[in-house]
């Protein structure tokens, strides 16, 4: 006999329910896992197409077909203040809430545990940090919210010092708790205490150099930097002195090159952590492009200026310098990443099995400035499966930031030495061939940006490293936002190659400037002089959405937005 | 005997036949005997006829009766009939079930033909209510029953497309899919709605839950619609939206053989023209992509051959190299092409065929009886190359039984398989496939140069082997036993059982396309990346019913009761696979291929229980009562929030039947009803107060290499849910005039919707997921119908018959919780269906007018505005265009522009026959809806991104100045300037709904028209057909409508918002219907 209410009680037969789960560090791994997805990997995840994480910054543009996709819209200072939405997005801040409020049920505090809660304190970080680089100041939450839990809906926002405070005792709760790579299994592409250690300098030097040059202005934090700037470094030397990981050395003129288009950088000593590609395992979603450049984005004359002479020298004083308006000057003489990043013609396109095509001349629909992009780009294509199916993994953080960090954090707060730079830039010059950057006889580079504030010959050196080094990587829009560089590019449009008369026959019709150089963003930027019309009373930080100002009165909205 | 009401089970038809039966015996017994005493010395003779009905069709088992005695006859199979001795002053009284009876004063006459008329509004007309009948002048609900034989007519797929505009406020428009073959359409009562949309009408066949679709047309005997609280409150839990129910035939006494059917021809009522055939099209597009600040698709030299194809098709390649001379510069929907192959023409069939036959046989006697009938449809796709199809096969078998003279049973079957045949899409599915189609451009070559194979930009070569196949099983069982131990207490005890086996297999197969060096390539690009999919998905529906009536009468007090109890058990489960690798395209499946195969499943079930009751009384068949209550339990809900009673009462007056009615003659028939009543809906996920983890393999990270499994976080669990109710309170008027040739219905209602489950307050986004949902919330629906009928027949000869129906209703916000009153959101006062928007104040002219408009627009568009682009009216005067702080009382410069609610929905039908012939013509329409389409990237055409647009007629009068090769067209364009991005500076003209794109949805429609003749039966009958009747129709003849583009029934779409649906059919057919 059933009682009426047995009959109707019916529980899920295809779901785990949350009382039966948290009782094994196994359950933990089974949640932390599922975090994993969200890192960024070439442009959509699950292969997809080239990164474009720098278009739209001074460095590489968009074309005007596939204009709004990237950072043009905020250069540009023409977003809109969203109704909802628009990145005030807290859903994995909850999720990994939840995470560790019940990681305490797991009884057991074995290392495994350990790395795992380690890696929840990592993801929240990870995901604050992605929020502080768009709104500044926050709610600080940890605990998954409830629907009556009026005091954090209803909450204000903390001063974006504290919320850093916030992140990187995430972080050092990390480092505490996590195991280092190589003690991994899965080294590499499971995050580890290194990757707490870097993302811990990453976090300091962009909060540190923020609060240095924003003081006085309505986006200041709450101190001159300083502190931040000394984790950033320390943290920066502790994996340097761990010598877990060291850069990857070879033939100059291909090394670099070949650093970003492997099929897997298991054990490679200089990737600390990647995304691993691999056709098969991913199924019908994956589709991936590198070998068919371009996508819509392409280099700009401006990134390439950056590149010494081989002398090390800049160009405008380099007697080695001839030119660089038609692509066969371009990569003369230059710094050997130069020719490593930037496709001109003569170049292989690929090599499929004994067949070897050459790139000719650029497909100026897309690659609107007429430099489509070499770094990254995978030439041998396997015949068997096609060029669409390329397996190539996506570096997420490799040693060479960690130098760049150090570098960087000790040139700010004014305790650099030639040994540092001997153990950071140096390295990196070595790998290339370049000479070596020695502090006391830095030749000035009439070509310097002005970013606005008045900084050191060493750091303008350090900064334009941080360029040819990492071009591609990311770092370039939010190193503008951090130096409060609005200086730099307000009003500026940045602009590709010469228009010669081989690339008009190729396309007639295409906007060029004044000096004959091809001008895609000419008729779209709407700043003064028909540049990037960025404000910077405002648009350092993102709008909140309407409805949450209107729901919540105590957000406030940010600087400059109405 | 008193003549009362004789409640009785659902399908029903037999047992209240079989009561009549008895009770004619009854009389007749009574009646002979008494005349039999003294009825001699009189004038004798024979008198001899045929009887026919209106269709001239012999009617045999007519009772002819010499009234006021016993002596009496039927008439034979062939409507013959002969009586013996019949005195001259003798009254002949002709009687058939659902006829209206005659008397005939023989007088001199020996002969005397009758043609008997269908009763259809009579005093006898009995109508299928929950759980058994009742007499339509008894009703006192809201109840619509369809005419049986306006669905018999129709040669229609489906009975919803026979449904539709044949029942006011039953409203049934194509949902996204348009006029897919096999596609279902959605349904409303009343407009009821709820804020989850889960608002579908309960369908019960022969009182089993059923898809509306899953039964053959033909095999329908009755159809009511429930629609007022009253009526439905004896379903409780699932009829919160009403309730149609279904009944089909059944064996009725001798035996009939009966065979339909009908073969026709579609194609696209409205499909949205595509300018080709000249060079315009070309200029707009290279318009739209300078405009964007890109250099033209179709530079000059591109032009000149696009000139030289339209001048002889071929003269000029089609499409370039690229330097590579692997790929062809072409992009994805076939922009920088310049052929002139005339697509449409060869990719859409100008004609596809469908089929429908129905063959059935039944019969029976007092004992027994059966019927048996089978049914097949199908029906082939408008792609010339796509051989989409659908087919369907019906089964419908019942037998029943007297096993003793108090006890009755029967079983009833019921099976149906569908078999659809669709081109597939390995990442976007069956869905997009008419999305790609209104996109390719009409300069895109249909095959490669020099060879047979179709271009990749046409899709034909992957429609051909990338396909998706779809069989549905459904098994109905159902064994029913009716007890009657004392007379007027019935009791039915059914179990009802339904099963579902669904196949849903798709497969991707390499095909090929060419390279520019003549290489033959592959999509997908190796064998390793063909893909087999299949999901089996299977469900179980279990439900015993027992109820029990009892009836009686005591003087003018007529009595009825009713007490039953139910139980539902649902089941689901689905087994999900794929596998990649066909080792062979002959035969894909899991087993032959060899790459990475993962299966994955859903499990679940639900489960209800409930009690009920009802009791009807009425005084002389004048003053009506109906009470009913249900309780009802659900697992959807937890315990404490599991059980919701519904009561309703309802109560009628036929003010015709009382003696000082004044205009008895006039008027046969008037009643006032009046109901009130409460539902229940229990249509809420499974489990949502239950917080679960949801288990999956990462996407996009691997661990070493390999895919890692992950469980997810739960949502907040909604707790407290329990039942939504809906409240109506229904008064309407019942009216047959002139000789019950004029017929009126008029209701009008108004439903409260409240507890409504939706989600909960908006709160912050600091929450981090979706709110939970709770029940708060009330809709206030408030709507008219009105059904107006005349009939006439003129002459035995020649009749003819009016119908029509408009409904309407309206429905607002009465409470949801929004404090703040958000606009994104519900909120009190809202009208469902509004449309907040900008009103526009027309396009900039020049630069001047953008310098001097003083009105700063950026809050649309930060970025810089061009001539050609919108001007928006600045509502508040704070000289900026936005929307404030986007709640109902600071909401800037939006304003309400329309409702998209359909308005006045109408149906029109009119008949005639004339001897051997008969006509018929539907039209159907809507009165007033407003539609915003700007959102949909067709309906902005070269405003769309390069890959998400078409240049159609009418979007050649877009803003351009002189500088455009299609010349200047500034003064007064229809479209804004176009820029050929995906969204990006079109947001300046399209990101707010405004009135100048808003479309006029009203529309007349001529459903359909038809011209039948029936065969003389003395033709037929000499090759023993009793009835053989021809006919011709058409589906959707002529449509009048002001809508841009787009059929103003199937504007919606599946991507890209509206505009992209599967075309609705215009169909002609041709048919026959024969009786053996």
């Amino acid at each position: 006999m059933y009682s009426c209410e047995d009959f109707l009680d019916r529980t899920p037969l295809d779901q785990i329910s949350d009382p039966d789960f948290w009782s094994t560090e196994t359950d933990l791994e089974l949640y932390i896992n599922d975090f994993y997805d969200l890192l960024e990997g070439w442009w959509v995840a699950g292969g997809g197409k080239a990164p474009t994480y720098d278009t739209g910054t001074d460095l590489a543009l968009p074309s005007p077909n596939a204009y709004g996709d990237e950072w043009t819209p905020r250069m540009d200072g023409v977003i809109n203040v969203p109704a909802s939405g628009g990145g005030w997005n807290w859903r994995n801040v909850r999720n990994i809430n939840y995470f560790l409020e019940n990681a305490e049920r797991v009884d057991d505090d074995s290392p495994v545990t350990d790395h795992h809660i380690g890696e929840g304190h990592w993801f929240r970080a990870h995901f604050y940090f992605e929020l502080l680089k768009s709104f500044g100041d926050l709610p600080i939450i940890t605990k998954p919210v409830g629907a009556d839990d009026e005091d954090i809906l209803y909450g204000s926002r903390s001063s974006r010092t504290e919320v850093a405070d916030f992140i990187l005792s995430d972080l050092d709760m990390a480092i505490s708790k996590m195991k280092y790579g190589y003690e991994l299994a899965d080294h590499g592409t499971r995050l580890s205490k290194d990757l707490a250690l870097l993302l811990k300098a990453r976090v300091a030097l962009y909060e540190g150099t923020w609060e240095k040059y924003h003081q006085g202005s309505v986006f200041a934090g709450k101190t001159d930097g300083s502190a931040y700037l000394q984790l950033a470094a320390d943290a920066a030397k502790q994996i340097m002195d761990s010598e877990n990981y060291y850069l990857v050395t070879g033939d100059t003129s291909s090394v670099y090159f070949e650093l970003f288009n492997q099929v897997d950088y298991a054990g490679n000593p200089e990737v600390m952590f990647f995304k691993h590609f691999d056709r098969e395992k991913y199924g019908d979603q994956f589709s991936n492009q590198l070998w068919n450049w371009p996508n819509g984005y392409s280099l700009t004359q401006d990134l390439s200026r950056f590149y010494l002479c081989i002398d090390g020298l800049p160009t405008a004083v380099s007697p080695l310098f001839v030119g660089d308006s038609v692509f066969s000057l371009l990569e003369v003489n230059r710094d050997p990443r130069l020719a490593q990043t930037f496709q001109i013609p003569g170049d292989i396109r690929r090599i499929q099995g004994t067949d070897t095509t050459f790139y000719d001349y650029p497909l100026l629909i897309d690659a609107a400035t007429g430099y489509e992009s070499q770094k990254f780009r995978m030439i041998h294509v396997d015949p068997a499966i096609g060029p669409n199916n390329q397996n190539v993994d996506y570096i997420w953080a490799r040693f060479a930031e960690v130098l760049l960090i150090y570098a960087e954090a000790r040139a700010e707060l004014g305790t650099l030495t030639q040994a540092d730079i001997d153990l950071t830039i140096n390295k990196l010059r070595d790998r290339v061939g370049m000479p070596y950057l020695v502090m006391g006889s830095i030749t000035p580079d009439p070509n310097w940006p002005d970013y606005g504030h008045s900084i050191s010959d060493v750091l303008q050196e350090i900064r334009r490293e941080r360029v040819t080094e990492l071009y591609g990587e990311g770092f370039r829009f939010h190193d503008l936002m951090r130096w409060r560089a609005h200086q730099y590019f307000v009003g500026k449009r940045f602009t590709g190659t010469y228009y010669t008369d081989e690339l008009r026959a190729v396309d007639d019709g295409l906007p060029f400037n004044e000096d004959g150089y091809l001008d895609p963003l000419m008729y779209i930027l709407t700043g003064p002089n028909n540049g990037y019309g960025f404000e910077f009373g405002r648009d350092y930080l993102l709008p909140l959405p309407t409805n949450e100002l209107t729901l919540n009165p105590n957000l406030g909205q940010n600087p400059g937005w109405l | 005997m008193k003549k009362n009401e004789l409640p009785s089970e659902s399908n029903s038809h037999y047992l209240s036949k079989m009561f009549r039966i008895m009770r004619i015996f009854v009389f007749l017994l009574l009646a002979g005997f008494l005349q039999s005493l003294a009825s001699y010395g009189y004038a004798q003779k024979t008198v001899s006829g045929t009887v026919t009905d209106e269709e001239g069709l012999p009617l045999p088992g007519v009772t002819i009766v010499v009234k006021g005695t016993t002596q009496g006859t039927t008439s034979s199979a062939d409507g013959k009939y002969y009586l013996d001795n019949v005195p001259d002053d003798a009254t002949l009284v002709f009687s058939f079930i659902g006829m209206i009876t005659q008397e005939i004063v023989v007088g001199s006459q020996t002969t005397i033909d009758i043609v008997m008329e269908v009763d259809r509004y009579g005093i006898d007309e009995v109508v299928v209510v929950g759980y058994g009948t009742k007499k339509k002048v008894n009703l006192t609900g809201a109840v619509s029953v369809a005419d049986k034989e306006l669905i018999e007519r129709r040669p229609v797929g489906n009975v919803q497309q026979a449904l539709q505009g044949l029942v006011p406020n039953l409203i049934i428009a194509p949902t996204v899919a348009g006029g897919e073959p096999g596609a279902d359409m959605s349904m409303t009562i009343r407009g009821l709605t709820s804020f989850e949309g889960r608002s579908n009408p309960y369908v019960l066949v022969d009182g089993i839950p059923m898809e509306i679709n899953d039964i053959d047309p033909n095999d329908i005997e009755s159809i009511s619609v429930l629609k007022d609280a009253a009526s439905t409150s004896i379903y409780g839990a699932r009829a919160a939206y009403g309730v149609i129910l279904i009944t089909t035939k059944q064996g009725q006494r001798g035996a009939n053989v009966s065979y339909s059917m009908n073969y026709g021809v579609s194609s696209p009522t409205i499909w949205p023209e595509i300018v080709s055939g000249n060079m315009d099209w070309a200029y707009a597009l290279n318009d739209a992509i300078t405009n964007a600040g890109g250099s033209p698709y179709y530079p000059e030299e591109a032009l000149q051959r696009l000139a030289q194809n339209l001048e002889k098709p071929g003269s000029a390649v089609p499409m370039l190299p690229n330097p590579d001379g692997l790929t062809w510069d072409i992009m994805n929907t076939g922009t920088k092409g310049v052929a002139n192959d005339d697509l449409t023409s060869l990719i859409v069939n100008r004609w596809a065929p469908r089929a429908k036959y129905n063959l059935s046989v039944s019969g029976g006697n007092e004992e027994i009886n059966y019927y048996v009938s089978g049914g097949f449809y199908n029906e082939q796709g408008l792609l010339k190359f796509g051989n989409e199809s659908f087919k369907r096969y019906n089964i419908d078998a019942k037998i029943s039984a007297k096993v003793t003279s108090w006890m009755k049973l029967s079983f009833l079957s019921k099976f149906r398989r569908g078999y659809e045949d669709f081109p597939w899409n390995q990442y976007y599915g069956r869905d997009w496939i008419m999305n790609w189609i209104g996109k390719i451009k009409p300069g895109t070559p249909a095959k490669y140069p020099g060879t047979d194979i179709w271009t990749e930009q046409t899709r034909v070569e992957e429609w051909k082997n990338v396909r998706q196949n779809i069989t549905n099983n459904q098994f109905v069982i159902s064994p029913r036993l009716i007890i009657e131990p004392v007379k007027g207490w019935v009791t039915n005890v059914e179990l009802n059982y339904r099963t579902n086996q669904d196949d849903d297999t798709r497969f991707v197969k390499q095909y090929p396309w060419v390279r520019p060096n003549g290489e033959i390539a592959y999509g997908p690009q190796t064998q390793a990346e063909t893909q087999y999919r299949t999901d089996l998905t299977t469900n179980t529906y279990l439900s015993p019913n027992i109820y029990s009536t009892y009836a009686n009468s005591f003087g003018s007090h007529n009595l009825s009761v009713l007490a039953g109890y139910q139980h539902e058990v649902y089941n689901y489960k689905d087994l999900y696979a794929n596998a990649f690798y066909l080792l062979s395209n002959a035969v894909p499946s899991l087993s032959t291929t060899v790459g990475e195969k993962t299966i994955d499943d859903a499990i679940g079930h639900w489960a209800t229980q409930s009690v009920f009751g009802r009791l009807n009384y009425n005084f002389s068949e004048k003053y009506l009562l109906e009470v009913n209550v249900r309780a009802d339990g659900s697992s959807r809900f937890e315990k404490d929030d599991r059980w919701g009673v519904f009561p309703s009462v309802s109560a009628g007056w036929v003010i015709s039947k009382e003696t000082f009615f004044p205009l008895q003659g006039l008027v046969d028939l008037l009643k006032f009803r009046a109901s009130y009543g409460t539902l229940g809906n229990q249509n809420v996920d499974n489990y949502l107060y239950v917080p679960t983890l949801p288990v999956r393999q990462t996407d996009y990270w691997l661990f070493g290499g390999e895919r890692a499994w992950t469980v997810g976080a739960p949502n907040i669990t909604s707790i407290d849910l329990t039942w939504e109710q809906v409240t109506t309170v229904d008064f309407g008027l019942d009216a047959m005039l002139l000789d019950n040739r004029l017929g009126l219905t008029f209701g009008v209602y108004e439903s409260r919707t409240t507890n409504l489950v939706g989600p909960g307050e908006p709160l912050p986004a600091v929450l981090g997921t979706s709110v939970p949902k709770k029940n708060e919330g009330e809709i206030k629906t408030r709507g008219w119908e009105l059904e107006l009928s005349w009939k006439n027949r003129v002459s035995p000869a020649f009749s003819y018959e009016l119908r029509a129906v408009v409904s309407d209703y309206k429905s607002t916000v009465v409470y949801y919780n929004n404090p703040t009153e958000l606009l994104n959101t519900y909120y009190n006062g809202q009208v469902l269906g509004e449309i907040w928007g900008l009103e526009w104040a027309g396009y900039y002219q020049s630069q001047d007018d953008i310098e001097s408009y003083g009105i700063d627009q950026s809050y649309i568009y930060s970025g810089t505005w061009y001539p050609g682009d919108s001007k928006y009216v600045d509502q508040n005067g704070d000289n900026k265009i936005d929307r404030g702080a986007n709640t109902f009382d600071n909401h800037g410069d939006l304003v309400v522009l329309g409702n998209s609610t359909p308005r006045y929905v109408y149906g029109f039908n009119a008949s005639a026959r004339w001897k051997g012939f008969d006509v018929s013509v539907l039209l159907q329409g809507i009165g007033k809806r407003d539609l915003n389409m700007g959102s949909s990237a067709v309906f902005r055409g070269p405003a769309a991104g390069p890959m998400h647009n078409n240049v159609l007629k009418g979007h050649l009068d877009y803003w351009r100045d002189e500088t455009s090769a299609l010349g200047a067209n500034t003064d007064d364009p229809y479209f804004p300037r176009p820029y050929a991005q995906y969204f990006g500076q079109n947001a300046k003209n399209y990101s707010y709904a405004t009135d100048h794109f808003l479309q006029n949805g009203a529309f007349l429609r001529l459903k359909n028209f038809q011209l039948g003749y029936t065969l003389p039966s003395s033709i037929t009958q000499k090759i023993f057909i009793s009835s053989a009747r021809f006919y011709m129709s058409g589906e959707n003849l002529l449509t009048f409508t002001k809508m841009m583009f787009f059929d103003p029934e199937a504007f919606g779409g599946r991507w890209y918002g509206v505009g992209d649906a599967y075309p609705l059919s215009k169909t002609l057919s041709l048919g026959l219907n024969v009786n053996f």
